[in-house]
C-alpha cells in the first residue's frame, strides 16, 4: 500500500465504506505512519461537524407546499400514441372524395356549360365506372399491401378485423387483411387461444379466459401460445390445431410472421392496455355470448367422447419415466372426474417437478407462430420431446417454447435435470427450555394472534385422527380462547396478570398468564380499506366447501364493510386474471356477480397469483387506508416459484411499502400450513382457517374490525424476571417468535400486528424463590408501533406477587381454560414438560364448562380433549 | 362506450393515488436535499422539486410503481434542476452586479437555522465552495446516508470515482475551514 493510495483511501476509510480487510489494512498502516493519521484528524475534524449538520437535516421534515403539490396533481399525463379504433364512418376514403370532387366539377361544367347538357346522361355512366374502377383499384391496393411489413406506427392501422375459428362463426372476415393479426378463438377454460398476449394478464381483460375473446391484433398474433385445453378436449384441439396453423400459414397471415415480427417493437404496457380497453369496449358485446355457448356445447360434445391419442401420448410418458408414484389421492381423482385413468409422467424441469407433486399435467413448451403448422407435432407424435406432464383436474395445458415468444406469466421451464420439489416434511416441534433467571432474565417475543392451528387441530380431531405435533402451536390454540380481558378505554394496550399453581407441569411450578389486551376501535375510528382478494380457482377448490365458503365468507365481509371501502378480485390457477377492477364495497351485486363468474380448475400457481394481486394492490394503492391482500386458498403451490423464500421475499418487500397480506385457508388437503403461515406473517396479516361457515361468519363478521384494523404494528413483549423472587421461567409456545433481549427496543425488527379488540396471550411456567410471596416477580414490557400515527410506543407493568393464586381452584374459571388450553397443546405437541395426560385436563375442564356455559369455546375445548384421549389410546 | 370511460377514469384516479403516494414518499429527501445543494434557500428548493415532480408527473402512468429507479431519477433530475437553478440565479446575479442594483437575490440569506456548534455551521456553509458534482456526492453520502453504490447510480458514475469525488471535497472543505480559521484568527 504506497501513500497515495493510502490518501485517497482516508475518506472511504473514515466512512466506514472499505471492505473489512482493507479497513484493517487501514488501520495498520495508520499505527505507523505519522503523516496519514495527521491528514485523517485533519478529515474527521471536517467529516464530524459535517455529518453532525447534516444529519440534523434529517430532523427537519419539509413538505411541499400544499398549493404546489396541488398544481403538481393537477399536471396531465404526456399522451401516449395510441392506435385509433376507426368505425367504418370515420375511416378515410380518398376515393370518395375524388368522386364527390369529380361530380362537383360535372355539376359546374354542366352549369356553366349547358350545351353540354346532353351529355350529362353519358357523364353519369362515366362517374359509375369510375367509382367501380376507384373501389377495385383500392381491392387492389389492400391484396398488395398484405405483401408489405406491417405498418410500424400503431396509428397507421386503419381497420381491425376480426375472425373466429369455431362453431359456425368462421371467415367473418377475411383473413389476411392486413391490420387483422390476431387470431381470436374463444375456447375458453377447454379453448385454444393463439394470440400475442395473454389476455388474463390484462387488467381489462375479461374475467375468465373462457369468455375472453382473443382479439387478432396488429403484430401480436405473432408469438403465439397456446393455453388451456381440456384434456378431453384435446383430440378436437389437435384438429383445430391444424386449422388454426393452416389458417396462420396459408391464409395471407404468413406474411405476419417471424420475418416482419421484431418483440422490441411490440407496443408498450400502458399502449397496449390502452388499447386492450378500446379493443375489448367494441369486442366484448360481440364475442360473450358466442364464446359462452359454444363453450358449453363443447364441453358436453367432449364429456361424451373421451379423447384416446391423447390419453395415449400419456400413457406412453408414463411408461417413460417410471419414476413418478402414481398413487396419489388427488391424481386419481383426477382421472376419475374425467371418466378415464389418468397417470402423472414425471418430466423434465420445473414443471415435470411439479408433476411429481401429482397434481396437474402441464406441456412445458411454447409455439413460435412462425412454426404455426408444427403445432401439431407434440399431438401426432407422441414420442416428441414433450418435455413435462402434469396431469390436473380436467386441465391439460399444452405449449410449445420459443425464444421469440413474448413474456408469460409462466418462465419457459429451462431444461434442467429433473429435480425433485422440495416435500413438506414435518420438522419436530421445538420447545422452550426451562431459563435459568441468574444467566438470562429476560424473555421477549413477538406477538402472534393467528388462530389457525387451532382450527387446523379441531379439523384433524373431527375427522378422526390426531393432528400432525409440527402443526400444533401452543400459542394459536391460547389466543383462540376468550379470557374475558376487557379492552381498555384511553390505552393503546392494558396488560392482565394472572397466576396460580400449574396443575399439569411439574410439582411446585406456578403458571402465569400474561394477557394484552388492545383497544377496541370504533367504526368510525377505522381508515378506509383497499381489499384485494385473491382467490385459489384452481381445481381442487371447485368443491363447494371451498370455493361456496369463499363466497360466504366475501358475501358476509360485503355486509360490513363501510361505503369508503373498496375491494378487487384476482384469481389464479395456472396463471393469476384480474377478475374485478377495484369496486366500491357498496356495489354487491357486482361484486357478487364476478365472483360467480370464477371457474376452478387448473393448478395452483400461487407465485403468479401473489405477484398479480401486489400489483393490482399496489396500483389502487389507497393512501393512508388499510391495504392489503386477502389469500384464499385451499393448498399448495404447484406450479411457478416452488421456492417459497421467492414468495415470501416479495410478500415482505410490499409489507414495508404498506401492504400487508391474510391469509385464509378454506377445505382440507395437501394445504402448505408452513407456507401460509409463514406468509401472513410476512404479510403482518392473520392467517386463519375456514373450516365451517360458523367459522367464516367469526373471523370476517365478529372478527372483523380486528381483522382489518390495526390499532399497532411490530408489537413485541419482554418480561424482565427478577432473580430473587423467579428461579427459572419456561415460556409455553411463542418458540417460533422468540426474540433476542436486545430486539426487543431495536425498530428494525419486525414482529406482529394486533387488531382493534384482539388479545394475545403468553403462560409462562415459572419456579418461584420464597421471596416470590414479597418482591415482584419481574416487569411486562410491551412496546409497539401505532399504526395511526407510527409513533413507537412502550409502557411498562410490574409483576406483584398478589397476582398469585394460592391454588389452581381459587382463580378465575377463565384462567383454568388458557391452562388446560395450554397443556393440551402441549400435550398434542409431544411436550417433554408436559408431565400430565389428557384425563387429568378433561378433570379440570369439566366444572369449567359448567361455569363459562356462556362460552361455547370452552366445551369444545372439553369436546377436542376427550376426542384427543380417544384417539391416543 | 361506457365501460371505456369508466375505466379512463379509473385509470386516471389510479394514476393520481400513485403519484400522492410518491410525493408523500419522497417529498422529505428531495426537500432536505435541494434545500442544502441550493445553500438552503428553502423557496428556491420547493420550486426545484416542484419541477421534478412535474416532470414525473406527465410521464407517470397508471400501474408505474416506484422502485429504485424511480429513486434514482428523482435524486439525478432534482440534482440537474437545482444546478440548472444556481446557474441561472448566477446569471441574473451578474445581471444585477452590473446594473449597480443591490438586489437581495443571491442564494442563501432567506433562511438560516441555528446551529449548536459553531464549527459545524462553518463546515456547513464552506459547503457552497463546493462544486455541484462535489456537493452532489456529500450530501448523497451524509444528508441522505446513501452507500458510494447508491450514489454511483444516482450520478452515473463509477464508484471509484464516487470515493475519489468525495475524497477531493473532503479535503477541499477541510482546507477551506483551515484558511477561514486561520483569518479569523488573524
Amino acid at each position: 500500500m504506497n501513500r497515495c493510495d493510502v490518501e485517497n483511501r482516508l475518506t472511504p476509510f473514515l466512512l466506514g465504506e472499505l471492505p473489512e480487510q482493507d479497513m484493517a489494512a487501514m488501520q495498520r498502516h495508520l499505527e505507523t505512519c505519522a503523516a496519514c493519521r495527521e491528514t485523517a484528524r485533519e478529515l474527521t475534524s471536517v467529516l464530524q461537524p459535517l455529518a453532525a449538520g447534516l444529519a440534523r437535516d434529517r430532523d427537519a421534515h419539509p413538505r411541499l407546499d400544499p398549493l404546489r403539490r396541488q398544481a403538481v396533481l393537477c399536471v396531465p399525463p404526456r399522451v401516449i400514441s395510441a392506435p385509433r379504433v376507426l368505425t367504418w364512418a370515420a375511416r378515410p376514403r380518398p376515393w370518395l372524395l375524388a368522386a364527390a370532387s369529380i361530380l362537383a366539377l360535372l355539376v359546374l361544367s354542366a352549369m356553366l356549360f349547358p350545351a353540354t347538357m346532353g351529355s350529362v346522361k353519358a357523364g353519369k355512366r362515366a362517374h359509375a365506372r369510375l367509382g367501380l374502377d376507384l373501389a377495385s383499384a383500392r381491392i387492389e391496393t389492400i391484396a398488395s399491401q398484405r405483401e408489405q411489413p406491417f405498418p410500424s406506427n400503431p396509428s397507421d392501422r386503419t381497420d381491425l378485423s376480426y375472425f373466429t375459428y369455431g362453431k359456425g362463426e368462421a371467415g367473418a372476415a377475411p383473413a389476411g387483411t392486413p391490420a387483422a393479426a390476431s387470431v381470436t378463438y374463444g375456447g375458453g377454460a377447454d379453448g385454444m387461444l393463439v394470440g400475442g398476449q395473454s389476455h388474463a394478464l390484462d387488467p381489462f381483460a375479461a374475467p375468465v379466459p373462457a369468455a375472453a375473446p382473443v382479439v387478432v391484433e396488429g403484430r401480436q398474433v405473432l408469438s403465439a401460445r397456446i393455453l388451456g385445453t381440456t384434456v378431453n378436449n384435446l383430440a378436437k384441439d389437435k384438429l383445430r390445431t391444424q386449422h388454426a396453423a393452416e389458417a396462420l400459414s396459408g391464409n395471407g397471415l404468413k406474411g405476419l410472421a417471424a420475418d416482419s415480427y421484431k418483440p422490441e417493437e411490440a407496443p408498450s404496457d400502458s399502449a397496449y392496455r390502452f388499447k386492450r380497453a378500446n379493443v375489448d369496449a367494441d369486442t366484448d358485446h360481440r364475442w360473450a355470448s358466442a364464446t359462452e355457448q359454444s363453450q358449453k356445447e363443447e364441453e358436453r360434445a367432449a364429456q361424451s367422447r373421451p379423447d384416446k391419442a391423447i390419453q395415449s401420448i400419456i400413457r406412453k410418458s408414463v411408461m417413460r419415466d417410471e419414476k413418478l408414484s402414481t398413487d396419489d389421492g388427488r391424481l386419481r381423482a383426477a382421472g376419475e372426474m374425467n371418466g378415464t385413468t389418468v397417470s402423472a409422467p414425471a418430466g423434465v424441469g420445473s414443471a415435470g417437478a411439479a408433476a411429481e407433486s401429482g397434481k396437474d399435467m402441464y406441456f412445458g413448451d411454447r409455439v413460435d407462430t412462425s412454426r404455426a403448422s408444427k403445432i401439431r407435432e407434440p399431438l401426432t407424435k407422441p414420442a416428441a420431446p414433450v418435455s413435462a406432464a402434469i396431469v390436473g383436474y380436467n386441465t391439460i395445458l399444452l405449449t410449445k417454447a420459443s425464444a421469440s415468444s413474448l413474456s408469460s406469466p409462466i418462465p419457459p421451464a429451462p431444461p434442467e435435470p429433473a429435480k425433485s420439489r422440495p416435500v413438506r416434511r414435518p420438522t419436530p416441534p421445538s420447545f422452550n427450555p426451562f431459563v435459568n433467571t441468574v444467566e438470562n432474565r429476560f424473555s421477549t417475543f413477538a406477538i402472534d394472534v393467528s388462530t389457525a392451528s387451532y382450527n387446523l387441530m379441531r379439523q384433524a380431531l373431527r375427522s378422526g385422527a390426531l393432528p400432525a405435533p409440527d402443526t400444533v402451536r401452543t400459542e394459536a390454540i391460547l389466543n383462540a380462547f376468550d379470557y374475558g380481558d376487557a379492552a381498555p378505554d384511553r390505552a393503546m394496550f392494558r396488560v392482565y396478570l394472572e397466576g396460580a399453581p400449574s396443575a399439569f407441569g411439574a410439582p411446585g411450578l406456578t403458571l402465569l398468564r400474561i394477557g394484552v389486551k388492545g383497544k377496541r376501535m370504533g367504526r368510525e375510528e377505522q381508515r378506509p380499506a383497499m381489499l384485494t382478494f385473491l382467490i385459489d380457482t384452481s381445481g381442487s377448490m371447485s368443491e363447494p366447501d371451498r370455493i361456496g365458503r369463499a363466497r360466504t365468507a366475501l358475501r358476509l365481509l360485503l355486509d360490513r364493510l363501510a361505503p369508503t371501502d373498496k375491494l378487487q378480485i384476482v384469481s389464479f390457477d395456472d396463471k393469476a386474471r384480474i377478475v374485478l377492477a377495484p369496486t366500491a364495497a357498496t356495489r354487491k351485486a357486482d361484486i357478487l356477480k364476478a365472483f360467480d363468474r370464477l371457474q376452478c380448475n387448473g393448478s395452483t400457481n400461487l407465485e403468479d397469483g401473489m405477484r398479480r394481486a401486489y400489483q393490482q394492490a399496489a396500483r389502487a394503492f389507497v393512501p393512508g387506508g388499510e391495504n392489503r391482500v386477502i389469500l384464499i386458498t385451499d393448498g399448495v403451490a404447484n406450479l411457478g416459484s416452488d421456492n417459497a423464500q421467492d414468495i415470501l421475499k416479495q410478500v415482505d418487500e410490499f409489507r414495508r411499502q404498506g401492504i400487508t397480506s391474510s391469509v385464509f385457508g378454506v377445505g382440507e388437503g395437501a394445504y402448505n400450513d408452513a407456507l401460509l403461515a409463514d406468509l401472513a406473517d410476512k404479510g403482518q396479516g392473520v392467517y386463519r382457517f375456514l373450516d365451517s361457515d360458523a367459522e367464516a361468519q367469526r373471523v370476517f363478521v365478529d372478527d372483523l374490525a380486528a381483522t382489518l384494523n390495526n390499532i399497532a404494528t411490530d408489537v413485541k413483549i419482554q418480561v424482565e424476571w427478577s432473580p430473587a423472587a423467579v428461579r427459572r421461567f419456561r415460556q409455553l409456545g411463542y418458540e417460533r417468535r422468540a426474540l433476542a433481549a436486545e430486539q426487543f427496543r431495536d425498530d428494525t425488527v419486525e414482529a406482529g400486528q394486533v387488531g382493534s379488540g384482539q388479545a394475545v396471550t403468553a403462560l409462562y411456567e415459572l419456579e418461584l424463590s420464597p421471596a416470590a410471596r414479597q418482591a415482584p416477580l419481574g416487569t411486562v414490557r410491551v412496546r409497539y408501533r401505532r399504526a395511526d400515527t407510527g409513533a413507537i410506543e412502550e409502557f411498562a407493568q410490574e409483576i406483584v406477587p398478589e397476582t398469585m393464586a394460592a391454588a389452581a381452584g381459587l382463580t378465575r374459571p377463565q384462567f383454568r381454560v388458557a391452562m388446560c388450553a395450554a397443556a393440551f397443546a402441549e400435550k398434542l405437541r409431544g411436550s417433554p414438560y408436559m408431565v400430565s395426560d389428557y384425563a387429568n385436563v378433561i378433570r379440570l375442564l369439566n366444572p369449567v364448562v359448567q361455569e363459562l356455559s356462556i362460552d361455547p369455546r370452552a366445551g369444545e375445548l372439553l369436546s377436542l380433549v376427550t376426542a384427543a384421549e380417544a384417539l391416543s389410546k | 362506450m361506457i365501460r371505456a370511460t369508466q375505466e379512463i377514469a379509473a385509470a386516471s384516479f389510479r394514476r393520481q393515488a400513485g403519484m400522492e403516494a410518491v410525493i408523500d414518499a419522497y417529498q422529505e429527501p428531495l426537500l432536505r436535499y435541494a434545500t442544502r445543494v441550493l445553500n438552503h434557500n428553502v423557496a428556491q428548493a420547493q420550486d426545484v422539486v416542484q419541477n421534478v415532480l412535474i416532470k414525473l408527473c406527465q410521464q407517470w402512468q397508471p400501474g408505474m410503481q416506484p422502485d429504485a429507479r424511480l429513486k434514482n431519477w428523482l435524486f439525478r433530475v432534482t440534482h440537474n434542476e437545482a444546478v440548472d437553478q444556481i446557474r441561472a440565479e448566477a446569471r441574473r446575479r451578474r445581471l444585477c452586479d452590473k446594473q449597480g442594483q443591490a438586489l437581495d437575490c443571491a442564494t442563501g440569506g432567506l433562511h438560516h437555522d441555528p446551529l449548536p456548534d459553531e464549527r459545524e455551521r462553518m463546515v456547513l456553509e464552506c459547503l457552497d465552495i463546493l462544486a455541484p458534482a462535489q456537493r452532489q456526492v456529500v450530501l448523497l453520502r451524509l444528508q441522505q446516508g446513501m452507500s458510494y453504490e447508491e450514489i454511483a447510480g444516482i450520478t452515473g458514475q463509477s464508484v471509484g470515482y464516487v470515493g475519489n469525488l468525495l475524497h477531493v471535497a473532503v479535503r477541499r472543505l477541510a482546507v477551506e475551514v483551515r484558511r477561514r480559521e486561520e483569518g479569523r484568527a488573524k
